[in-house]
């Protein structure tokens, strides 16, 4: 791909509820802070693409609601009904063509309006899997026991292990300001929590969090123009079949090419070359699963803002671990950074961003 | 600028108003296996997929993951929109500037909806659309909005029912030539007339069918020798969130299509779309809003668009041939809606469409339609 400037971005901070604003208020808290940082207004935003889901946010063509609030009325604009990851290739796409120069790409998720337990047993297949009362947490706890399974030898996960990796997300989300979780867990703690779906216990899941981000791109004439830092400079996605036995659970092959794709893209030589990576992890399984299928080095900066685990804002949790890159980057810690996102459990869809600052 | 791009296959199911003999990936796979086959490639050689459907009218949540084995590209990328009646139409725009941006060079645009999953209930999805505290106790879903319009179209105007009812009379002619439509069967201007009233000035005759169906359309920048529909103009605008906002006139629907339409036409061209076009496939979801909306699109005077139907020219042997598919009036497979207007234009421009071909067509037009009047505009051509 052409590579895109990032001329901004902003995050609301994520919190298990926010009663004092409906979703279209926190797309409008998010672009505002957004327009605020870089002091670019809405006159000089050329076209906009939303992310967000009917299911979640209990509205069909969901973005009808959020349009005002994001200064899409009257431009071309179009929405996305995926993670903001995905909403950022098409708006990449857009300037890329030609017929824009900015592009504005703004992903919500308020899970505190539904229950997000039922709302996901509906994205399972009707007939086959929804009897067996399959939902994220369910699925997640199956993929989990694949990989703790002690068949796989020394691949197999420990139920310690997950805690110590929860453990660590813990504590790093409780250093983020953004994040919904600002408390810490020992690992015995998390050993000690609820079990939800075998083997993984409540503190080993990501958290259902209400939140919103927003992401200004440009095309690199501008970009240049402007004097962007940072820029977006390789992407890959790829969708799993359907069924969730129609693949290898949680496999890890597919993720090493995504990462392997967006590295070419942007003239890397491979992942190992990435200095920080924020994933969307729903579990601290994906924690562990996401690290290596990406191949990134061991002592790669992994998830400082605490990843999904720390916050997952539905449609958000993505475009958030892309923020996050994005911020640390713009500050000079680092040159080279990945941002992983997914929608659909057990990651049926992954999509991988390659940021670098030049 | 971004690479030229070509529409080089077009595939669709038989819209019924029940499909019960597949389940959503077997429709999908119908439409996706005929737009290859016309395409003349293999599913290998396409590079993405965006895919389009509403989930409140299946109860379906994340069916663009459900239906993705259906469209043959398990494993590649695939990206859902999902914009309302728009969704057709908005799956045609992000096919185009995926490709246009050169981040992939063959996409496969794909909608589908099985409304007969919603029981009789299409227009309950539909009125979650609207905000829950001040419109959904008072609004009736799809016909009370474009009742509003048509409403006031016919006042200020002094526009008759019969002028109206001509609209789907030539459309249900047009559709009898297409096997792909829901209902080909004719219908007589009395015939409307006494039908049911839904909304004044709205009949049960006025209106779209819902139905099942399935469309996919093969976008690329490497059309090769391939007979190529080139995009040489893309548009859309939106522009409220409350219904309310609608009662300001009719004039908003108006400004939504007419402001997306002069974006379109200034990319393709076009001074007089009168002339220039030689066939349009309109998404008009009742017949007085293509009456309203030939005039957003300048192909008639303000208040004069009747005579388009009135004259013949909008018949397929008139001079402005509109929706010789039968339009939307003949089949609402609502995800897939848009995109068949697309792949319909595309089989006119590329001389496939069969009974219903309108003789030679160089330049089309279409339109999609949705809610927060969401109007999107889309030109074909025969070169670059």
């Amino acid at each position: 791909m052409r590579p895109v400037a990032i001329l901004g971005a902003a995050q609301t901070r994520h919190v298990a509820r926010r009663d004092d604003a409906n979703y279209a208020e926190l797309a409008f808290e998010v672009v505002e802070a957004l327009l605020a940082n870089t002091g670019i207004s809405h006159d000089r935003i050329d076209t906009v693409v939303t992310a967000s889901s009917d299911f979640w946010d209990g509205r069909t063509i969901s973005d009808m609601a959020v349009q005002d609030a994001v200064g899409a009325a009257g431009k071309s604009a179009s929405k996305v009904s995926m993670d903001g990851v995905f909403a950022l290739a098409y708006a990449a796409a857009r300037v890329n063509s030609g017929a824009y120069k900015t592009c504005l790409v703004v992903a919500h998720g308020k899970t505190s309006e539904g229950d997000p337990r039922r709302i996901s047993t509906a994205a399972f297949d009707p007939i086959f899997e929804r009897p067996l009362g399959l939902d994220d947490h369910a699925a997640l706890g199956l993929e989990a026991s694949f990989h703790v399974d002690p068949r796989r030898g020394a691949c197999a996960i420990s139920e310690q292990q997950l805690a110590v990796a929860a453990a660590d997300a813990w504590t790093r989300a409780a250093r983020n300001p953004n994040a919904h979780r600002q408390e810490t867990r020992t690992v015995d703690q998390i050993l000690d929590s609820p079990l939800v779906a075998d083997p993984l216990r409540e503190d080993m899941l990501a958290p259902d969090s209400d939140g919103a981000c927003a992401v200004l791109l440009a095309d690199e004439g501008t970009g240049r123009r402007l004097g962007a830092s940072v820029w977006l400079e390789g992407f890959a996605c790829a969708t799993h079949a359907h069924p969730i036995g129609g693949f290898g659970m949680g496999s890890a092959p597919r993720l090493s090419n995504l990462a392997e794709e967006a590295c070419g893209q942007a003239g890397l030589e491979g992942a190992h070359e990435i200095e920080v990576a924020e994933v969307h992890d729903a579990s601290s399984v994906q924690t562990m699963y996401l690290h290596d299928g990406l191949d990134l080095r061991a002592d790669v900066l992994f998830n400082p803002s605490g990843g999904a685990m720390g916050a997952q804002p539905g449609f958000a949790t993505g475009l958030v671990r892309v923020t996050e890159v994005y911020e640390r980057l713009a500050r000079g810690e680092g040159r080279v950074g990945l941002a992983h996102g997914q929608t659909g459990f057990v990651g049926k869809a992954h999509g991988v961003w390659i940021l670098r600052r030049r | 600028m971004g690479d030229k791009v070509a529409i080089i296959g077009a595939g669709q199911t038989d819209h019924k108003s029940r499909r019960l003999d597949v389940c959503a990936p077997e429709l999908v796979q119908e439409a996706v296996d005929l737009a290859l086959l016309d395409a003349g490639l293999g599913p290998d050689a396409v590079d993405a997929v965006v895919i389009g459907n509403m989930e409140h009218f299946e109860g379906i949540h994340l069916s663009d993951l459900y239906a993705s084995e259906g469209t043959r590209c398990t494993g590649k990328p695939h990206i859902k929109i999902a914009t309302g009646g728009t969704t057709g139409s908005s799956l045609a725009q992000a096919a185009y500037y995926l490709v246009a941006g050169s981040l992939y060079r063959t996409v496969m645009a794909v909608g589908w909806e099985r409304l007969s999953d919603s029981e009789g209930e299409t227009t309950t999805g539909i009125v979650t659309a609207f905000d829950p505290i001040y419109e959904r106790p008072t609004l009736a879903g799809a016909v009370s909005g474009l009742a509003v319009m048509a409403n006031q179209y016919q006042s200020r105007h002094r526009v008759r029912s019969e002028d109206a009812a001509l609209v789907v009379v030539t459309a249900r002619e047009n559709a009898s030539r297409n096997p792909h439509a829901h209902l080909r069967k004719t219908v007589s201007v009395a015939e409307v007339l006494s039908s049911p009233m839904l909304s004044t000035p709205i009949r049960y005759l006025d209106m779209c069918p819902t139905s099942d169906g399935a469309c996919a359309v093969v976008f690329t920048s490497d059309a090769g020798a391939r007979p190529a529909a080139w995009v040489r103009g893309v548009s859309s605008r939106h522009n409220h969130t409350y219904l309310g906002d609608v009662m300001e006139g009719a004039r908003s629907y108006i400004n939504t299509l007419a402001s997306a339409a002069e974006d379109a036409y200034r990319q393709a061209g076009i001074v007089d779309p009168r002339k220039e076009f030689d066939v349009v496939e309109m998404y008009e979801p009742c017949t007085w809003a293509a009456l309203s909306w030939a005039e957003s699109l300048r192909l008639a005077p303000i208040g004069e668009a009747a005579s388009l139907w009135s004259s013949g020219a909008a018949r397929i042997d008139g001079d402005l041939p509109i929706n010789p598919s039968g339009g939307v009036l003949s089949a609402n497979p609502i995800g897939a809606t848009g995109l068949i207007r697309v792949a319909e234009a595309s089989l006119q421009v590329r001389g496939r469409a069969g009974a219903r071909q309108v003789d030679g067509v160089r330049t089309a037009l279409t339109t999609g339609f949705g809610g927060s009047n969401w109007n999107e505009v889309m030109i074909l051509g025969d070169r670059p």
